[in-house]
């Protein structure tokens, strides 16, 4: 299995000690917030990278060569940076050093809201800490990332990657690859085709998918359910530990069917029933084939129930 | 019969559950193939040395004071801070946690070793069983060094994590190293079962990730 959580970047992580400085993101002061609205003109297959520690950030494709940015910039938020420059547009939500803050005696900075229009076709890489990232109608590859915010995601962009520690990510709809990984964060991916990877260690997971050439799902003790087909010579792999597996597939799929589990219980909607392995393997088995069994559906947990629907 | 559909049969073999047919069948194969007699006579030797182990390992449930004493306790802890575990490739890294469940099979015994006289005598240990393993010990001896300079990265800043942070790293630590103490357990039992191997390879590579995860996040407060 291929799928991994990746790490959050560098900055990102800076930026988690400046969130320590942050408070009560929900009560901000009408007086001290800063009003923005800006407008750059920017290439219609750019790349577009957002910076904005906490508060929330909207991103939304639209069929112009520019970049819009309007919102709020929270109270103790220094400044905010739009650049155009060449193929890449930079927004940054710039908060004060620690000198800064303490000579201006600032003890607290909120979260900025930021609702910002790119080219549809531009590719966006957006980093936060605890910012809520919503990104719509963007048909370029998406980067996401986030440390406790949610990420969700509408339209059909280009490959989706996207990293959160204790945000729920929700994707809908994607032309692309797919990479969804969190800590303890739900991740749902739906009208996903093509491949995907989901990660979490105890976060929930549901796929529905169709024409997947190649699923990969791991987790530790969270729940991972998948519904859905898969290419001819498409391959499924899902491994758990604690947590359950669940498979909705259709009647007619033809695919070769490979579950283990070692203390864990297995149902078949198909009908052919797990058996139990000698004392050195694993503690039940179920191998059997439908249709042809081009198609490759791999399941292992250690103690995590298992159950395959037929559709 | 191949050797594949020979090697399946193994296990049952071994605990006596196989028919006299096929048993008979595999007695054949394996009269006329070394490898997988070799492979077989592996299998007995690990079996053997399995069922003389402890049963259970228990793994340290108060994970930062336990960081905190390997520290202190002078492991030979690399000084390198920064450690790549991303530039990793997959399959060296499940080789890696491959490795480690082969290690866990001779838990008790490898462990005294490679905790008072290091990893060279780690794989001296295995050099009296086969390449194979010596090949997976070496993999096990990049996996803890890697784990080792990870904690060491995080040398005494752990105090400085939000507590938020903290509170999710400490959890989801503890549901690894569960996870890991159940799958070491069985692979004490079955030591040659791959599906377990498996899921303890994602197990760690999921603990190197947020032992990481968590060492950035240190360096960087």
């Amino acid at each position: 299995m291929t799928t991994q959580i990746n790490l959050l970047t560098r900055k990102t992580l800076r930026w988690m000690g400046t969130a320590l400085f942050m408070v009560g993101l929900a009560t901000t002061s009408a007086a001290a917030q800063q009003r923005v609205a800006e407008t750059r003109a920017a290439r219609a297959d750019g790349l577009v990278k957002i910076d904005n520690l906490a508060g929330s950030i909207k991103v939304i494709g639209w069929n112009r060569a520019e970049v819009s940015v309007k919102g709020t910039l929270g109270e103790g938020t220094e400044r905010l940076d739009f650049e155009v420059s060449g193929n890449e547009t930079v927004i940054e939500v710039v908060l004060p050093d620690e000198a800064t803050r303490r000579r201006q005696n600032i003890r607290r900075i909120e979260g900025s809201d930021l609702e910002i229009h790119i080219p549809a076709g531009s590719r966006l890489d957006v980093e936060t800490v605890s910012a809520d990232i919503t990104v719509s109608d963007v048909t370029g590859n998406l980067d996401l990332e986030s440390v406790s915010g949610d990420i969700d995601v509408n339209g059909r962009p280009g490959r989706v990657w996207s990293n959160s520690i204790s945000g729920d990510i929700t994707i809908f709809s994607s032309e692309g690859p797919v990479r969804a990984g969190t800590v303890s964060g739900r991740v749902m991916v739906r009208e996903v085709t093509g491949r995907f990877d989901v990660s979490t260690i105890s976060g929930n997971s549901k796929v529905y998918g169709s024409a997947i050439e190649e699923g990969n799902f791991e987790s530790i003790s969270g729940d991972l359910f998948f519904e859905g087909d898969l290419t001819t010579d498409g391959t499924l792999t899902m491994e758990n530990h604690s947590g359950s597996i669940d498979l909705a597939v259709p009647a007619d799929i033809s695919a070769d069917f490979d579950v283990t589990t070692f203390t864990g219980d297995i149902k078949n909607g198909f009908g052919q029933r797990a058996e139990r392995r000698g004392r050195f393997g694993p503690g039940r088995v179920l191998s059997f084939v439908t249709g042809g069994g081009e198609a490759r559906i791999r399941i292992n947990t250690f103690s995590g129930n298992v159950e395959i629907i037929k559709k | 019969m191949n050797c594949t559909d020979a090697q399946n049969l193994f296990n049952r073999y071994m605990d006596g559950e196989l028919g006299s047919k096929k048993s008979t069948i595999l007695e054949e194969h394996l009269e006329a193939c070394p490898a997988c007699r070799e492979s077989l006579g592996q299998l007995r030797t690990l079996v053997e040395q399995a069922e003389r182990m402890p049963m259970t390992i228990s793994p340290r449930r108060d994970l930062w004071p336990g960081i905190r004493n390997r520290i202190e306790e002078g492991m030979a802890i690399s000084t390198t801070k920064e450690v790549g575990i991303g530039q990793i490739g997959w399959p060296v890294r499940s080789l890696i946690a491959a490795a480690a469940a082969i290690l866990i099979i001779t838990a008790s015994v490898v462990t005294v070793r490679l905790f008072s006289d290091g990893f060279d005598s780690l794989e001296r240990f295995y050099a009296g069983w086969n390449q194979g393993l010596v090949t997976l010990a070496a993999m096990e001896k990049q996996y803890l060094g890697v784990t080792k300079d990870l904690i060491y990265s995080m040398g005494e800043c752990e105090d400085n994590l939000p507590e938020s942070a903290r509170e999710i790293i400490e959890h989801h630590l503890e549901i690894i190293e569960s996870a890991i103490e159940d799958s070491r357990i069985a692979l004490i039992e079955n030591p040659s079962d791959t599906k377990l191997q498996s899921m303890l390879s994602t197990t760690y590579r999921q603990k190197v990730e947020l032992l990481h995860w968590t060492a950035q996040l240190l360096t960087q407060l």
